[in-house]
């Protein structure tokens, strides 16, 4: 949690420097785009390790970076002094490490729980409008679309939403929103104060 | 305004709650309370801690008589009380001055109209800013026990949630808890009470700062009596709220119940957050408060009010708390019998609503939802007067969007420069220091997520940061927004927000070595800006 706004930023900003000196020394002649990435990783990194890996899309970070081996370095030069902190036990899947693709990790419990929820509850709803004629409160059913459609794309943009279930991706939202504000902040304030000359 | 959005956004959940069918959220009645009935609000209140009987009975002379305590809220609200005291000692009802409501317990709980008054009360007391607000000479009027009262005044000092952090110390007036929900003490250690309860009740991660408020905003929605119950209803996640919980109510249990549960962290967040962490907080607040109204008396205000005073300074602990089903009861004002301290939360099922069991962890876990809902409006600038799940959706989707862009932005911005950052941490650190523009446009996010957050930084809450933060995103990315509409607001604020990076870039450029440069090309003397 944000105990002091400005002390947190101080940490991402210096663990983002941490990670852009690492990039610097190691990758000299990159490309921009190639830089680009690099800094966004490491911004990224910087965010989450800070964030301890207490909430899932900071450890969804950690997993998707440490997936491809060109980040390898990068993660663990990050995040090596404190790596353990990002793997607390009462997660499950955490230990197991599982590179299955766009971070989908071993389902965790609550996860599986939530898929069968909800496949219980479309067999329940299928079986149920079979004999339905056209509900009263159609605007009702249209909204759900809606907020389904949107919960899916939200799912796609806070990492590691994918496996959660509405209750905690609005909670995962509602901190990764904060934390990325703080990035924004931190990075912004970086390149304000750097000479604004392209190489 | 957020206090109006609040307030519609209280009375949306209130509204919902007495729904039988799906909560649709775009279907949400239009609130007759904006902002200018602040001052009917105001009289609502004012009329609820008169225990909704005062013998003045027309509405003009209530609203004058609102308005003027509303006015004097901040200096001494206890003379104001005391004026309610004395002249409200029926419990007659009396006409709702907006029109649309009776006061009265009964014509409340039904209503819900009141909610938007702890939002505005809440926002108004936290723009005062009441530090004084307790002074030891607070007359403790016997409010009637009526859970509509009960509930109002839980809400109303809840919304001091806000205020937490700055009236800690004087909060620890016992004498105010059960029957002053205004003041700052009582509503703190409601909050904190709250917050423990919700901590406690939260049988997932009750490490959550937020986690623990909202369970504490459900909470403290339930309502002694059972038709309250519905807005009670935003249980936990998982737990369902017994009925039983009501037959456990009394001071005692709370008491109880509160010194086992010392949460810490949902303080934090109401603390830290604005809006709806308030509300959370005012809810929270009600549910102890009505427990306390309900039940006894000064001793167990005291005794909950040491709790309170503990949890306060416990507050900034962040740690998991026991899930604590009982609080609930205590809003029943009956004795307590001390309730088991269960893991889960008993649910009361609303008036004229199914109690399949399906269904009622579908209403809780709708409630769970919206409730978020309503924390990430806060978060995200410009959605205080959204409604419905889907366009907030849409707009948290956009936000977040938003600023993943930026982040591309900067990077590439970063890319482009490419320092060698090699020994300026330090100096950049430094320079992060004089981040004041960022600071308070960041705190008025981070509040939410604050476990620990002893002083209100907060600025003037909600106006602020979101116009900041829709400034500083506009103007980094004023060409990839897809907000057409905020594209008025843009040219003059966007020039503001940049002016203030620039100054604080600048600022900071004197403080970076000359060591920096790019690649083959010493920039030291464009540094010095």
């Amino acid at each position: 949690m944000m105990h002091n706004p400005s002390k947190v930023k101080q940490k991402i900003l210096k663990k983002f420097i941490m990670g852009l000196r690492s990039c610097n020394s190691s990758h000299e002649n990159l490309s921009v785009s190639e830089r680009r990435r690099i800094i966004k990783l490491s911004a990224d990194l910087a965010l989450a390790s800070v964030r301890n890996g207490s909430r899932r899309w900071s450890r969804a970070i950690i997993e998707e970076a440490s997936r491809s081996p060109d980040n390898k370095g990068l993660v663990q030069q990050m995040l090596g002094s404190d790596g353990d902190n990002h793997l607390p036990g009462p997660i499950p899947w955490e230990g197991r490490s599982d590179r299955n693709g766009a971070g989908h990790v071993t389902k965790s419990k609550s996860v599986v729980a939530a898929s069968s929820k909800k496949i219980v509850k479309r067999c329940r709803r299928v079986r149920r409008s079979n004999g339905r004629a056209p509900r009263r409160n159609e605007a009702a059913s249209i909204a759900k679309r809606l907020v389904k459609k949107r919960t899916q794309l939200l799912k796609d943009f806070v990492p590691g939403g994918r496996d959660m279930d509405d209750v905690s991706l609005i909670e995962e939202t509602l901190d990764y929103m904060v934390w990325l504000r703080a990035q924004v902040d931190v990075m912004r304030a970086l390149a304000c104060s750097l000479p604004t000359t392209s190489s | 305004m957020d206090e109006e959005a609040r307030i519609e956004q209280e009375k949306r959940d209130e509204d919902a709650g007495n729904r039988n069918s799906a909560t649709v959220w775009l279907n949400l009645p239009s609130t007759t309370m904006n902002l200018v009935g602040l001052c009917n609000t105001e009289t609502i209140c004012r009329e609820d801690l008169l225990g909704s009987g005062t013998p003045c009975s027309s509405a003009p002379m209530v609203d004058s008589f609102g308005r003027e305590l509303w006015s004097r809220a901040c200096d001494p609200p206890f003379e104001n009380f005391g004026y309610c005291e004395a002249s409200a000692l029926n419990n007659s009802n009396i006409s709702d001055p907006s029109g649309n409501r009776r006061i009265g317990p009964a014509s409340f709980r039904s209503d819900g109209g009141w909610n938007p008054l702890p939002p505005m009360l809440k926002g108004g007391l936290y723009a005062l800013n009441p530090p004084n607000m307790l002074p030891g000479s607070f007359c403790v009027p016997q409010f009637p026990t009526d859970s509509g009262f009960i509930e109002r005044a839980a809400r109303f000092s809840c919304f001091s949630g806000g205020n937490f952090g700055s009236l800690v110390n004087p909060f620890s007036i016992p004498e105010n808890i059960g029957h002053y929900p205004v003041g700052p003490g009582p509503m703190d250690v409601f909050l904190s009470n709250c917050v423990k309860l919700g901590s406690e009740l939260n049988v997932e991660a009750a490490e959550d700062v937020e986690m623990a408020s909202k369970e504490g905003t459900s909470l403290g929605c339930t309502q002694e009596n059972s038709e309250k119950d519905a807005c009670s209803v935003r249980s936990r996640d998982g737990v369902e709220q017994g009925v039983a919980m009501s037959s456990n109510d009394s001071g005692e249990g709370e008491s109880s119940g509160n010194r086992g549960g010392q949460a810490n962290t949902p303080i934090a967040y109401n603390v830290g957050g604005e809006g709806s962490s308030k509300e959370v907080g005012l809810r929270k607040r009600k549910k102890n408060n009505g427990k306390e109204v309900g039940g006894d008396k000064n001793k167990e205000d005291q005794g909950v009010a040491n709790n309170g005073g503990e949890s306060q300074q416990k507050v900034e602990h962040p740690g998991s708390t026991s899930c604590k089903g009982t609080e609930k009861s205590d809003k029943r004002g009956a004795q307590a019998s001390d309730p088991p301290k269960g893991d889960y939360i008993h649910i009361r099922a609303r008036r004229g609503q199914a109690t399949n069991s399906h269904s009622l962890a579908e209403r809780a876990r709708r409630e769970k939802i919206s409730e978020r809902m309503k924390l990430l409006q806060d978060l995200v600038p410009g959605c205080s007067k959204v409604t419905g799940k889907a366009v907030m959706l849409d707009e948290i989707i956009n936000y977040v969007q938003s600023l993943q862009r930026q982040v591309e932005f900067l990077s590439m911005k970063l890319a482009t420069v490419n320092p060698r950052i090699d020994s300026n941490i330090e100096g950049l650190l430094a320079k992060d220091m004089m981040m004041p523009r960022a600071g308070p446009s960041t705190l008025g996010f981070s509040p939410e997520m604050t476990a620990a957050y002893p002083q209100m930084h907060l600025l003037p809450p909600g106006l602020v940061p979101p116009d900041a933060v829709r400034r500083a995103i506009h103007g980094q990315t004023a060409s990839s927004l897809p907000r057409a509409r905020d594209h008025p607001q843009v040219p003059h604020n966007w020039e503001d927000e940049l002016h203030n990076v620039v100054q604080m870039g600048f600022g900071g450029g004197d403080v970076v070595p000359g060591s920096l440069d790019n690649e083959g090309s010493p920039q030291t003397d464009e540094m010095k800006a």
